[in-house]
């Protein structure tokens, strides 16, 4: 499913180079359900871009499926996260000035898809989360859990291969939490690869695997399912 | 101690973001001082009492007859009248006539041209003034034989006789004869040009002028019960009196008149009056309160952009507030946060603004057209100041108000709150500046419209077929001393040998005498008696008359139809050209070469006019309507001191307005030659007014746009950075740079389209004002108006593409970085 290889990521800060991701290998296999933890600053979330495509300045080789992302340009890496990967977000994210099923919408009305078709989407996946209740609501209205559950289900409308999820719990409460946690593994078990950035050793182990960063590096891989590999610093 | 903390501290916070406060307080300058310079105008004209004490009670008087008002609303008043009204009115303290000229006024070398005002002694009394110097004029000096003294206006005394304190008593020469002066004007009065037949707005720029004489009536003259309509009048109401009171006691006096006039002469007369400040502003007040609207809408363009940014940067302040409400800030103070900075802006840019205006109404001044130009020089007065103060403060709290009261309305938590979703401001807000940008661009688009109705009208007034060329023609005004030319034998032999000398001169075409250059107003009305009509006179056909020397028709390119040219071989002859008009009117269905017509009254003995030759129509009175019938008659039957002449030549006319004078003066050096213009500039001078508007509105549409142009432009940018993170989710989300340009375009454009549409129906809803203005243009032109809607529409667009650009090229990644 992914495969990056010495991927490395850097920011000019004045006359310095700060590294926030150094030659980073890894391979992510279909229905996985990756955790990336690591202290603040680690490279959690800059890790999560490049999977995520929204980052053009990186270095090394990332293959999406048989997809050579490194090879893309911006537009054609911009379609295949399109077509491929939906984003959940720690704050949400919701438009404000948009109803529940309006920002379920939202990724569907980027696709050429007819309008039909979307709504059909939009009230399966309304089902399926069991907000049809709630379709008309705005944001504003709904609990901070409930928002995630609007953009959990924003990002899996258009059935991506890959769910990626930044801090998804970061803002919500012990119980909300765990709804969510045990929504990303029904949906894992259903076939999506998900991977997930967390503090949370409690939410880490509702996956299949743990990696950690250190400073940019990949200092940990464990299948929680088997054995642990620590992987040394370079 | 308050206020200086608040001035501190507002202007600390203005210098961290100069943009922003240079933007707001140049717009407001602008605003404030194109209003108060226009404001200062139009005070100046229409509001501000005319200089004379209780100057509401100053009136003209005009003359109606019923039987040519068709041609002539109003007539100037005869002498006849004059002296029946003077004598017999219960409802005036003092009446005066007066006639408006020139003269030339010294003898040595080359005398100076003055403007000359001949009136009746009751004058003074109608204006309430007194000469600074000497005395005012006595009735005996009114009589004939007895009016060769003279009144020297403030500015003569000084520029042509250095303020000479013994002025009084020594004699001066005008127009060759010698005057004595009796007196000298005060410095602070100005009397405004007086023109007769409707000439005011007109061409004509009168010399200001610089000498009052007695006019002195004749026995003939006074005898004339229904000729010499040729009399500006005025009069001072008595107290109490009304115009309406007054009219009333006039009419019945013209009634007497009326039916005492011999058979020949029957007319039905009433009179019109008019205050007098209404009558020197006429037909300008309507221009003037579309320049005032304009110039208001201007401002309030200005005043909405203002408020616009400044909203904006309240909503940006929102984080700062809220610490400050959570520390305890109450309502009050947090209105005052907001406002001190608004107060700051205003008064810098009410100060520039006065400023601004002080350099504008200078420069206004030079291009006045003369109808505007009765007052003397405009100065920036304390009502102008004041309305700029006045002015600063409505902004102030326009611009002041909204955000203060929006920004402490603002709940802290709520704040937090929203920081965890996709909106930093409210709907509200949001719909409240859509409007204010609807709001000006409305407005823009109907200035930009009328504007162009007016440039439309101007083109078109412009390209009119005049029926006579300009190019390669010269004219110039003579002013003949009447001491030496007495009579119109003096005056044609003078012409005459000008006229040859002119047609020696290398480069010459034609040249030709007219007494009325194209363009530069009406003088001789007559009436034609055609051979076996016997109407009384007043019931014969009107028409306009020009003497003209042979040459001038061929001199401005004006077609004969019919017949031919008077030539030099005519001389003494009673000839005469006449207009098609004139030949469908006095003889249809009849060749008119041949046809003999008589003046309505001819002098004794004066034989008839046989028409030589047809020309062709034109407009040589005014371009905005055919020239009504035209008579013209050879320069040695009649001929005034003041003429022009017409010179067409073979290169540039400019390289032949010296040789012009010199010719002239080689005839006799004492002749004044006040102006020597090529026809072309005559022409473009005629439409002065038109062109004065125009310019003024062109200048407020463009900055209308501008402002428009920039307050989208800060809108949009600010609604841009406000939805940075909602736009980074929606290109995460997959939309691509395309939906970003709609998706900002369309945020934009939604309150341009709309603002646009109510601009269009802001200007049709004034076209019946500004149809007045027009010529040949409908006020609901589609084109105009289909321009203007693109014009804001482009600027609209223009305004939207950068920030638009910025948007589509944020960083998903940046935007959507872990709060």
């Amino acid at each position: 499913m992914i495969e990056l290889k010495n991927i490395e990521r850097s920011y000019k800060t004045g006359y310095t180079e700060t590294w926030v991701l150094r030659r980073i290998g890894l391979t992510i296999k279909e229905g996985e359900f990756v955790t990336v933890m690591g202290p603040s600053g680690a490279g959690k979330s800059s890790l999560l871009n490049v999977l995520a495509l929204l980052d053009d300045g990186w270095l090394g080789e990332y293959w999406l499926g048989e997809k050579p992302a490194h090879k893309l340009n911006r537009k054609q890496r911009a379609d295949l996260a399109r077509q491929r990967i939906g984003m959940v977000f720690q704050s949400y994210h919701l438009l404000d000035d948009l109803t529940v099923a309006e920002n379920i919408d939202l990724p569907l009305s980027y696709k050429s898809l007819p309008a039909k078709d979307r709504q059909g989407m939009v009230a399966d996946i309304l089902d399926r989360f069991k907000i049809v209740a709630k379709k008309d609501l705005f944001p504003s209205q709904l609990s901070g859990g409930q928002q995630q559950l609007v953009g959990i289900a924003r990002a899996v409308v258009h059935a991506p291969a890959l769910l990626l999820a930044d801090e998804p719990t970061g803002n919500l409460h012990s119980t909300q939490a765990r709804e969510i946690m045990e929504l990303f593994c029904e949906l894992n078990r259903q076939g999506t690869t998900i991977v997930q950035v967390t503090h949370s050793l409690e939410n880490a182990r509702y996956g299949s695997r743990i990696v950690e960063l250190h400073d940019g590096w990949l200092t940990r891989d464990e299948n929680l399912h088997a054995h642990s590999t620590e992987v040394g610093a370079k | 101690m308050n206020m200086l903390r608040d001035l501190h501290y507002a202007v600390r916070q203005l210098r961290r973001v100069p943009g922003f406060a240079l933007t707001v307080i140049l717009t407001l300058a602008l605003g404030i001082g194109a209003t108060t310079a226009i404001f200062t105008l139009v005070y100046d004209v229409m509001l501000r009492p005319l200089p004379f004490a209780q100057s509401d009670r100053i009136v003209n008087m005009e003359e109606i007859a019923a039987e040519w008002s068709n041609i002539y609303p109003t007539l100037p008043v005869s002498a006849n009248h004059f002296a029946l009204w003077q004598q017999h009115n219960r409802s005036f303290g003092s009446m005066a006539v007066m006639q408006q000229g020139s003269a030339p006024l010294g003898s040595e070398g080359r005398p100076t041209q003055v403007g000359v005002l001949a009136a009746t002694p009751g004058i003074f009394s109608v204006l309430q003034v007194q000469p600074q110097l000497g005395r005012a004029f006595t009735v005996s000096e009114a009589q004939p034989g007895n009016e060769h003294v003279a009144i020297l206006m403030h500015d003569v005394w000084r520029e042509q006789f250095g303020s000479d304190p013994g002025i009084v008593g020594k004699t001066i020469r005008l127009s060759g004869f010698p005057y004595t002066v009796i007196g000298v004007m005060p410095q602070t009065f100005h009397m405004p040009a007086v023109q007769t037949i409707a000439t005011i707005g007109d061409t004509n720029r009168p010399l200001p002028i610089g000498v009052l004489e007695p006019l002195a009536f004749s026995k003939e003259r006074l005898a004339e019960e229904m000729g010499d309509l040729n009399y500006f009048g005025l009069g001072r109401l008595k107290p109490g009196v009304s115009v309406k009171a007054a009219s009333a006691d006039l009419d019945a006096l013209q009634h007497t008149i009326s039916a005492n006039l011999p058979a020949d002469e029957k007319a039905t007369l009433s009179v019109a009056i008019t205050p007098f400040q209404q009558q020197l502003v006429g037909k300008n007040r309507e221009s003037l309160l579309i320049l005032l609207a304009a110039v208001a809408g201007l401002l309030l363009v200005g005043c909405v952009n203002v408020t616009n940014l400044l909203l904006t940067r309240a909503v940006g302040q929102k984080q700062q507030m809220a610490v400050a409400a959570a520390l305890g800030a109450r309502r009050r103070e947090l209105v005052r946060m907001a406002l001190r900075e608004t107060a700051v802006l205003a008064a810098a840019g009410g100060g520039l603004g006065i400023l601004l205006a002080s350099a504008i109404v200078p420069a206004m001044q030079r291009y006045l057209p003369s109808a505007l130009d009765f007052r003397g020089s405009l100065h920036l007065n304390w009502a102008g100041a004041g309305c700029a103060l006045l002015l600063a403060v409505v902004a102030t709290l326009l611009a002041g108000a909204a955000p203060a009261l929006m920004v402490s309305a603002i709940a802290p938590n709520e704040v937090l709150h929203t920081e965890s979703r996709l909106a930093s401001e409210s709907r509200g807000t949001r719909s409240a500046r859509r409007v204010l940008v609807g709001i000006e661009v409305a407005v823009s688009v109907a200035l930009v419209l009328i504007t162009g109705l007016l440039v439309t009208s101007l083109m078109k007034l412009m390209s009119v077929d005049r029926g006579f060329a300009a190019e390669r023609t010269m004219t110039a005004t003579v002013d003949l001393p009447m001491e030496s030319y007495r009579d119109d034998q003096h005056r044609a032999d003078f012409y005459r040998e000008v006229l040859d000398r002119m047609d020696r001169l290398p480069g010459v075409e034609h040249a030709a005498v007219t007494s009325v250059l194209p363009l530069t107003g009406d003088s001789w009305g007559d009436m034609a008696r055609v051979a076996g009509d016997a109407r009384p006179v007043t019931q014969l056909p009107l028409e306009s008359f020009r003497s003209v020397s042979p040459e001038y028709f061929s001199a401005i390119h004006l077609p004969l139809l019919s017949g031919q040219f008077f030539s030099r071989s005519d001389w003494g002859k009673n000839v005469a050209l006449v207009s098609e008009k004139t030949a469908k009117t006095l003889w249809p269905r009849r060749d008119p070469v041949g046809q003999q017509f008589s003046r309505g009254d001819p002098e004794k003995g004066e034989k008839p006019f046989t028409v030589v030759g047809v020309v062709a129509n034109a407009r040589t009175i005014s371009l905005a309507q055919p020239d009504p019938m035209m008579i013209y008659v050879p320069y040695w039957y009649r001929t005034e001191p003041v003429a022009g002449l017409v010179v067409r030549t073979r290169q540039l006319p400019s390289e032949m307005g010296d040789t012009i004078r010199q010719t002239i003066w080689s005839v006799d050096r004492n002749v004044p030659v006040p102006t020597v213009r090529a026809l072309g500039s005559v022409v473009a001078d005629s439409v002065a007014n038109q062109r004065f508007e125009m310019d003024l509105l062109l200048l407020f549409a463009v900055s209308a746009l501008f402002l428009a142009g920039l307050g989208i432009y800060g809108v949009i940018t600010y609604s841009v950075v406000q939805r940075y993170r909602e736009i980074g989710l929606r290109i995460a989300l997959g939309a691509q740079r395309t939906t970003i340009y709609r998706l900002v375009l369309r945020d934009g454009m939604v309150p341009v389209t709309g603002g646009a549409a109510a601009g269009v129906a802001l200007a049709f809803g004034l076209a019946r004002i500004v149809s007045s203005l027009l010529f040949q243009v409908s006020p609901y032109d589609p084109v105009v108006a289909t321009g203007a809607v693109c014009t804001l529409l482009v600027v609209g667009t223009a305004a939207c593409l950068l920030p638009a650009r910025r948007a589509a090229s944020i960083e998903p990644m940046h935007a959507l970085r872990t709060e």
